[in-house]
């Protein structure tokens, strides 16, 4: 009944210690992490071949999440999808999500009975927590040194969560409105998932024209004196998922 | 010479290796200004693997060949020119299907199926200072040369001059994609390696032909 795991990595230690320390949040309970890692014990890179036997070996009939690490192993995992059989490649999905923050989330997921769109949507926005913690990055300083002196640019703070599966339909949007009107500052949003222009994060047919849908990646950018604090604020609103409490 | 049999594109698969291992460092160094300093080694690498497959298997038609070089590619290169050059010698395997002899217009549609891959599995566009920023020029300068009154052989010299050309014109971009994409500006000034082993793949492919 659970949903699978793949952990690709250019590193096979890497790799390991990664499900290692995934392990330990979901002890004695039985979810298939598999790894397809280096091309030997020391040699880094990725190999197609051995994600799709990673990904058919974690396969138990409920989907695969796969995780990855950088560059190759993100065109592996895709060429992998083409060697394992069509049921399986269907109800696989490859995780955007940071390898180390995703996995820890997506295995707790996976060990809870989600399936494997709910297995993705944790691990994607498992950053989210991190950097709410951490607040905003300092501003960044414009380094021109020979057209006067150094400038700085309006600090816009960036911050991403993926919507809950009914999407931002009309409720979490119009709460997501009440939330940013809040608070002194400007902010746009747009949905990263759809590659969409950036739209007023204070206007709810904006946020609407946004057809943003369960999974979808909501990306805020926001200026302004409370910037910090109203980015904040909305990130812990979308991890409460708008405050919706029924129809999940 | 009109068509090709697997024999042929066997040498063009040697010829390819050779290249590839006497510009190890070569390519390494050109990795080094703008990526990870690998590209020499993994596809040093990858093509020794094709070469000891070759030796051990003698593949019965040019889309086994195809087939099994991508096989060893996909396992041993490691880094992103394995999916890469692995998802080409797929779709050239697939278009050219059980064919035993391949001629000029069949050759054509392989190299463009390997090229229209590589582009949508590296997400890729022409000027991103990519490998596709040699194969792409020198798909068209083929395709062009046959729709005129070009033999096979002198076909492939221009696709390789293309590719040569296209090599080159990568130094002067900005990379968009792979790791030399992270160094923004600082990534002009230098040939794109995988321009580079592109451009060697099309220029072993016309040796083997040259003179016939």
């Amino acid at each position: 009944m659970t949903v699978g795991l793949v952990v690709v990595s250019h590193s096979r230690a890497l790799a390991r210690a990664a499900v290692e320390l995934a392990q330990e949040m979901i002890r004695g309970q039985g979810v298939p992490i598999h790894i397809a890692a280096g091309l030997d014990e020391t040699t880094f890179g990725t190999d197609a071949a051995a994600i799709a036997e990673a990904i058919s070996t974690a396969d138990q009939g409920h989907g695969v999440v796969v995780l990855m690490d950088i560059g190759s192993a993100v065109l592996s995992a895709e060429l992998a999808l083409e060697f394992v059989a069509e049921a399986i490649r269907d109800r696989a999905v490859l995780s955007p999500a940071p390898l180390i923050e995703g996995l820890v989330v997506a295995a707790v997921a996976a060990a809870g009975g989600a399936n494997a769109a709910e297995v993705a949507a944790e691990a994607n926005s498992a950053l989210a927590a991190k950097q709410s913690q951490l607040g905003p990055l300092p501003p960044v300083r414009s380094a021109h040194t020979n057209d006067g002196p150094a400038t700085t640019v309006e600090a816009a703070v960036l911050g991403s969560f993926a919507l809950a599966p009914n999407g931002l339909h009309a409720r979490p949007a119009a709460r997501l409105v009440d939330e940013v009107r809040r608070h002194d500052a400007v902010f746009e949003a747009r949905n990263l998932t759809a590659d969409s222009a950036w739209v007023s994060a204070g206007s709810l047919t904006a946020l609407l024209s946004l057809d943003a849908r369960g999974g979808d990646q909501l990306e805020l950018r926001v200026s302004g004196p409370e910037a910090a604090t109203g980015l904040r604020n909305i990130l812990a609103l979308a991890r409460r998922a708008f405050d919706e409490t029924a129809d999940r | 010479m009109n068509s090709f049999d697997v024999g042929t594109l066997s040498a063009w698969i040697r010829e390819f290796a050779r290249l590839i291992s006497d510009n190890t460092s070569y390519l390494t160094e050109l990795d080094a200004a703008i990526g990870d300093a690998d590209h020499g080694i993994n596809m040093t690498r990858g093509m020794n693997s094709v070469l000891a497959k070759l030796d051990e298997t003698v593949p019965e038609d040019p889309a086994a060949l195809c087939k099994q070089t991508a096989g060893a590619l996909i396992s041993s290169v490691g880094g992103a020119s394995g999916p890469l050059y692995g998802t080409f010698f797929l779709r050239m395997a697939a278009a050219l299907g059980s064919q035993t002899s391949v001629d000029a217009a069949t050759l054509a549609a392989a190299l463009r199926a390997g090229v229209d891959g590589v582009m949508q599995r590296g997400h890729a566009e022409p000027h991103d200072k990519t490998m596709v920023d040699a194969l792409g020029p020198a798909v068209d300068a083929f395709d062009e040369a046959l729709s005129g009154t070009a033999t096979l052989s002198d076909a492939l010299r221009r696709a390789a001059d293309a590719a040569a050309e296209g090599r080159d014109a990568t130094e002067g971009w900005i990379a968009r994609k792979g790791r030399a994409s992270y160094l923004g500006e600082r990534s002009a000034g230098h040939i794109d390696p995988g321009a580079a082993s592109a451009a060697m793949l099309i220029a072993s492919l016309s040796s083997v032909t040259a003179g016939g």
